[in-house]
């Protein structure tokens, strides 16, 4: 009996050693979302603010290719996966207001900024207070990370601790991302009204 | 029968230790060939070719003498970094011990033909490293050190990211032919 005590003493204190060494490396992620922005959760379509700022997002639209009209050629950006390109106002409630840390998240947790091509790029200008105003954004994802994704939209200041944000879920789930994949075209033009 | 015990403890964790003990890491970069894949934490890389001559990069640029090295890197991390984050993380190795930086503003990324300044993750980009190089000069061969991006608290903020410095360890060494004499 005596054998048997001591036996499973010495593997709890060796579980406890591991607990102990195991804690010890483990890294507090969570502690760097004390001071992340605070969103504001809302869905496409409808009108998503905060005391800041408020957005709609009218028309998501994904495209397999961009083409872009100059005067003397066509420059057509494919891409290997997707453009999601997203239209949506946005209105000041407070003063002159720059939006910025644009980003679409997705399933698995990852998070993508503006697409990063110089010849395709949104449109965003200063808005203000009380006047909805037209914007647009170009993301670019890989094709099976369309379902479910969200726009994240805040202020432009570079340090945006504890500042206003909106996450706006776009209204995709499996379905309609397989639809879209399929009639994704080719030709795609940015809307610039 | 105890201290058989404690003796068979104490041998294995003596011959853990004498041959670098658990989780140990390589202490010397491996030598990686041209088109195997690295891992460097943040980044999967793999080094496709490299070529030299007057080559002209980008509508304004000049046909002067560069060196010009492929990658193609897959961010394995969980947001987009700019192509200029991945090129702090890789230097030139001339000589032994003597790291010269790829020219941030010649080199792109690429993604079916067009230009791209982001890496967004799991979408695979092509990566082109340029280095200026004296008119006269033409290497046979080139190494690249790849370093390895390490994942901890910023030093400033108790932001938890992912981050290279010009002291992080090298993860691989990678050796490849030069092809002379390319003109575009």
């Amino acid at each position: 009996m005596s054998t048997l005590v001591r036996a499973v003493s010495w593997l709890v204190a060796v579980a406890l050693m591991a607990a102990a060494m195991w804690l010890h490396g483990a890294k507090p992620r969570q502690d760097s979302k004390l001071l992340d922005p605070i969103a504001s959760r809302g869905r496409v379509g409808t009108v998503v603010g905060n005391r800041v700022f408020s957005v709609q997002v009218d028309r998501v639209d994904v495209a397999a290719a961009i083409v872009k009209d100059d005067i003397l050629k066509r420059t057509t950006v494919p891409s290997p996966g997707l453009f999601v390109i997203v239209y949506l106002r946005i209105r000041s409630n407070q003063k002159p207001f720059m939006p910025g840390h644009a980003r679409l998240t997705t399933r698995g947790g990852l998070s993508y900024d503006e697409s990063g091509r110089p010849d395709v790029s949104g449109r965003t200008s200063n808005y203000e207070p009380m006047f909805w105003a037209p914007a647009s954004y170009v993301f670019e994802i890989p094709k099976d990370r369309l379902a479910g994704t969200r726009l994240i939209l805040g202020e432009s200041s570079l340090l945006n601790q504890l500042s206003a944000e909106v996450d706006v879920d776009l209204g995709i789930d499996a379905r309609k991302a397989a639809d879209l994949i399929g009639r994704a075209p080719h030709d795609y033009v940015l809307k610039t009204t | 029968m105890l201290l058989s015990v404690v003796g068979v403890v104490a041998v294995t964790i003596a011959l853990t230790g004498a041959f670098g003990g658990l989780g140990a890491r390589p202490s010397a970069p491996a030598a990686v060939s041209p088109g195997a894949t690295v891992d460097q934490g943040l980044f999967k890389v793999q080094v496709l070719d490299a070529r030299t001559g007057r080559l002209k990069i980008g509508v304004f640029g000049k046909a002067d003498n560069k060196l010009v090295v492929r990658a193609r890197v897959t961010n394995t991390g969980d947001r987009s970094w700019g192509v200029i984050s991945f090129l702090s993380g890789v230097v030139a190795e001339p000589k032994p011990g003597q790291y010269v930086k790829p020219d941030m503003t010649q080199s792109n990324g690429d993604l079916l033909g067009g230009t791209t300044t982001e890496i967004h993750p799991r979408l695979p980009v092509t990566v082109q490293l340029v280095w200026p190089l004296p008119e006269t000069t033409t290497p046979r061969s080139v190494t690249l050190a790849l370093r390895a991006w390490q994942y901890g608290q910023a030093f400033t903020t108790n932001d938890i990211g992912w981050s290279v410095t010009s002291t992080s360890p090298v993860t691989a060494k990678v050796t490849l032919p030069v092809r002379a004499g390319a003109t575009s």
